[in-house]
């Protein structure tokens, strides 16, 4: 793990979250959904951390709760030197205006009986007390700066597109000039043509302001685009951690391999050439994750080790990776799984 | 590659009708708007050869899903009609026949599976009532060997214990696994044509692998023709064998998949293909393109990519442009004789 | 194996604002609705007016006229003390609107800010209101009407009181569920993540969002309102003689019912129509409302 240095904006350790699941007459707790199991991690300024992972891996509720808009079941968020987890009320209330967040689905989060002056202005009006005029000047700009036009500021939401429905929201999270934005899956509801535009935009709006962004996305290859440095997910755990670019050209975890591998290419050619690891059955509940590394039930790889000891985040080249492969059995050391030779791969049980 | 020259003569599919097993000609179909209709797939044409994989790929509101969903004559009609075309389907127009005549190839010589199967289902029965009801309604056969055979088909997709799961409700079944039973009750009467709308959409990358493999597994064991609707062209890459581009309800290119994907005659092809993420190295800047789709009820008859085009030159947004056969190849473009569109890299 | 295809959406060329303007021509489109909208409004200048439109004073006795038949000086009659029907009618419609307006205004004002910190909140302080509520609701509406207002005593104003508290639990539980729907929307969370006050958020997101259901159910409580007053006046525990009031008329008519028959067709029928026009009323406001706000 980085140690936090003047560089560091966030800094996220232990973070835990159980969903309880309750049942029966009394609604006791019969069971605990873990979500998210212990994460550590750091976004440091200007940066942007990609969080990526499939569904059920923790990645949208990790968002969630760096803006502590659901309460962790332990472990600490230092935003700029700030617990965030230990502020009250009102001081909590003045932090959020320095971390906003967008969402996946550009359709529900805007007030459909809003007007886009009502939508973006609302952080305005909350945390500047900007009314009326002056309010709507600062809109305007805030438009402007996403690529929409003064004359959409009364116009509703169903007017707009999805793309352009993701840009309000945008300029929404952007009012405030935070520091940090937490996007959760921002273009995953829209069409290709229009997700390249949507990207384009973060990030030019990134290169301008400097602001941090936690990129949450299950689409690697979007992913490796906007983010410095990649956090792979599974079942609530990071498995890997490390330079964008390492991540999705030298793997260091067998999971980010076969999340790699299962990308279809648009490229029939090499599409048909590749190599492909399919995953066996399905990924196991976060009600009771498998003993040991919670991979090794589908890792074509998995040794006798794996499922008794869990593996830790240790470096491996410019990141981390948790898994055994990289002590025990070939002896990884660091380098990438994709250097196993097929007489290394074990075979499945 | 070489140089195209337009051949009106010969068209390239000019095989016998009978080697066609299913032929969409002129498909024009419309929907009820606050005024009057739209048209919401425009004069689409395409045929499918005996063990083909067909694609179509286009973005939201191409009219991709429609258009599937008026081969299986499953549009509701009011709001929506068929307003022109022929669909026809060893050797009978689909449209022509009653609701009753339709039902018996539904399900039984032409099967489709959905992006969301747990809608398909329903929720009340157990997985096993649902394939042996399906596998009853078009085969004269027991209660005790429909449920044999469904037991047989839930192996097939590869589900595990398929005895155990037949007696499992939609909800104890993940998303993977209800596209696997889907897929088995697509199969239970060893159809013709499968059509797949979006199969894998709704689910994960990995266990979209999984159902891509198994689609192309089950494909070659059936020997069936698949028409393959999808939004994403890395995975019709993967599985089809042709691909018909569509934009704002129109056919704009189809082709061969490999020469679409070396050398697309489209521009929108193009774009779709600049834009997608695997397109660009690194962290370079993707490449979008602008504007955004039209919008339906007031396109007007000339191309309707020409705002966003970039290869656009005075006169594209004049003319009607028709589909023009280049080859084996078939292309909506006034320029497509000019232009050197870049391919997959 | 099937499904259902949604028509797709279409992107139409959309006005510049939302206007009540489009809200009116899709009100109209059902003609019934239209019908009973200019009904309910001529009703409203009738009860206002009254005096101006009343052809007679509603007390006058005529004793000439006792129990006769319409006719060129009485329109509808007179009743068993010789008073004009129709002006009867005319005033009476004062009560009904009165008794069904502010006792759906007044139950409103009571479960709205409940229901939406009950809703918004949730755990204990939503179990504590929703069982009370569900209390009240053990008994039949009309039953619990009669006996609050045997307890809180005979009146217009105490049956109005009463026809509020039942109609609580019902505007409860739909503000509630209401709340709770929309809670799940993304731009909720979004509200909460700019740090907008857990007030301001039931004001200005929530509040706007579920208010076509809760007119639609406004309609509809009135509809019952009308006829649970006049019941409560029937029984002699609404209205007090001799105002006018429709169910005050129908209770002391109903004996004359063979000989005087139009003495209770007549506030009858302004019962029925009146509720039927409501109630249409409401139905097309439903209709028009619910495509109004789920257009995405």
């Amino acid at each position: 793990m980085t140690e936090p240095t003047s560089d560091t904006l966030l800094e996220v350790s232990g973070l835990t979250k159980h969903f309880p699941v309750r049942g029966g007459v009394l609604q006791r707790t019969k069971a605990r959904v873990r979500a998210v199991d212990g994460l550590d991690f750091t976004v440091r300024r200007g940066e942007t951390l990609g969080l990526v992972g499939e569904s059920g891996s923790g990645k949208s509720t990790t968002g969630r709760l760096v803006l502590r808009l659901i309460e962790p079941t332990a472990g600490r968020v230092v935003f700029d030197g700030v617990d965030v987890l230990k502020l009250g009320r009102g001081a909590m209330r003045d932090m959020r205006s320095r971390m906003q967040m967008i969402f996946q689905d550009p359709y529900s989060s805007l007030d459909p009986q809003a007007t886009v002056a009502d939508s973006i202005g609302e952080p305005l009006s909350v945390h500047e007390g900007l009314r009326g005029a002056k309010r709507d000047g600062r809109v305007v700009e805030l438009l402007e700066r996403v690529g929409l036009k003064p004359q959409h500021l009364h116009r509703y939401p169903y007017e707009f597109s999805g793309g352009q429905r993701q840009r309000i929201c945008i300029a929404r999270a952007l009012a405030l000039k935070p520091d940090l934005l937490v996007c959760d899956e921002p273009v995953s509801a829209l069409d290709v043509s229009i997700q390249a535009q949507v990207i384009n935009l973060l990030k030019s709006i990134q290169r301008d302001t400097g602001i941090s962004l936690l990129f949450i996305s299950h689409d690697l290859s979007v992913v490796r685009h906007v983010s410095d440095r990649i956090a792979v997910m599974y079942l609530g755990r990071i498995v890997e951690i490390g330079d964008s670019e390492q991540i999705y050209t030298q793997p260091r975890h067998p999971y980010t391999e076969t999340l790699l591998s299962a990308i279809p290419v648009p490229n029939p050619v090499t599409q048909r050439r590749r190599e492909r690891i399919l995953l066996r059955g399905e990924p196991p509940s976060p009600l009771d994750p498998p003993s040991g590394c919670r991979f090794h039930t589908r890792c074509q790889y998995a040794m006798d080790v794996c499922a008794v000891e869990e593996p830790v985040l240790a470096p491996a080249g410019r990141g981390s990776s948790a898994c055994h492969l990289h002590d025990y059995g070939p002896g990884l050391g660091g380098g990438t799984v994709l250097d196993l030779e097929p007489t290394h791969r074990p075979v499945p049980a | 590659m070489s140089r195209h020259t337009i051949a009106n003569d010969t068209r390239a599919n000019d095989t016998a009708d009978d080697e066609i097993v299913l032929s969409v000609r002129n498909l024009s179909v419309e929907f009820a708007t606050g005024n009057g209709y739209t048209r919401v797939v425009d004069d689409v044409s395409f045929s499918l050869r005996p063990r083909e994989t067909m694609g179509i790929v286009g973005e939201s509101g191409s009219g991709k899903s429609v258009t599937s969903m008026s081969i299986m004559r499953l549009i509701p009609t009011p709001p929506g009609r068929i307003a022109n075309g022929e669909i026809v389907f060893a050797g009978q127009d689909l449209l022509q026949l009653s609701e009753l005549e339709m039902r018996r190839i539904r399900g039984d010589r032409i099967s489709m599976i959905f992006q969301e199967p747990l809608t398909a289902l329903n929720p009340a029965y157990t997985i096993g009532n649902q394939l042996v009801e399906a596998i009853r309604t078009h085969r004269e056969i027991t209660r005790k060997q429909a449920t044999e055979r469904a037991a047989e088909l839930l192996d097939l997709v590869g589900i595990p214990s398929p005895r155990q799961r037949l007696l499992d409700y939609p909800h104890q079944f993940s998303g993977g696994m209800l596209q696997r039973a889907m897929i088995a009750g697509a199969l239970a009467c060893d159809p013709e044509l499968l059509i797949a709308d979006e199969p894998t959409t709704a689910l994960d990358v990995t266990i979209q692998a999984q159902i891509l493999e198994l689609l192309r597994r089950v494909q070659e064991e059936f020997g069936m023709s698949m028409l393959f609707i999808s939004h994403d062209l890395g995975v019709i890459a993967d599985v089809c064998d042709r691909v018909g581009v569509m934009y704002a309800g129109q056919l704009v290119e189809s082709s061969d998949v490999f020469e679409l994907f070396a050398r697309p005659f489209h521009p929108y092809t193009e774009g779709l293909l600049r834009a997608m993420p695997q397109h660009t190295a690194g962290s370079e800047e993707l490449v979008p393109i602008p504007g955004t789709t039209p919008d339906l009820a007031s396109v007007e008859a000339q191309c309707r990519f020409e705002p966003r085009c970039r290869h656009a030159v005075a006169g594209c947004g004049e003319t009607v442009v028709p589909l023009e056969t280049v080859g084996a190849r078939e292309v909506r473009c006034l320029r497509a004789h000019h232009l050197e569109l870049e391919g997959a890299s | 194996m099937t499904a259902t295809l949604s028509p797709p959406t279409i992107e139409s060329p959309a006005p510049r604002r939302r206007g009540s303007g489009r809200l009116l021509r899709r009100f109209a489109r059902n003609k019934w609705g239209g019908v009973a909208a200019v009904y309910l409004v001529l009703l409203v200048l009738v009860a206002i007016f009254a005096p101006l439109v009343a052809p007679m004073d509603p007390l006058a006795q005529d004793l000439n006229a006792v129990n006769q038949p319409p006719s060129a000086a009485h329109w509808l009659g007179a009743d068993d003390v010789g008073r004009d029907i129709l002006s009867r009618i005319i005033y009476g419609s004062r009560v009904s609107l009165i008794a069904g307006v502010s006792s759906v205004l007044l139950s409103l004002l009571v479960a709205l800010p409940i229901g939406l910190v009950a809703g918004y909140v949730g755990g204990l302080v939503d179990t504590v209101v929703m069982r009370l509520g569900d209390a009240l609701q053990t008994l039949p509406a009309l039953v619990l009407a009669l006996t609050l207002s045997a307890v809180l005593g005979p009146g217009l104003r105490n049956a109005t009181i009463a026809l509020a508290i039942v109609f609580l639990p019902t505007f409860l539980r739909l503000v509630r569920g209401q709340v709770i729907a929309i809670r799940k929307e993304t731009y909720i969370e979004a509200s909460q993540s700019i740090g907008t006050p857990g007030l301001t958020i039931m004001r200005k997101r929530i509040l706007p969002n579920i208010a076509s259901p809760l007119i639609v159910q406004c309609a509809v409580s009135m509809a019952f309102a009308l006829l649970a007053e006049a019941a409560l006046s029937f029984l002699g525990l609404g209205v007090q003689p001799p105002e006018p009031s429709w169910g005050r008329m129908l209770a002391t008519s109903y004996t004359y019912v063979y000989s005087a028959g139009w003495q209770v067709f007549m506030p009858g029928i302004a019962i029925v129509v009146t509720v039927l026009a409501v109630t249409l009323f409401a139905d097309a406001l439903r209709d028009s409302l619910g495509r109004e706000i789920r257009r995405a």
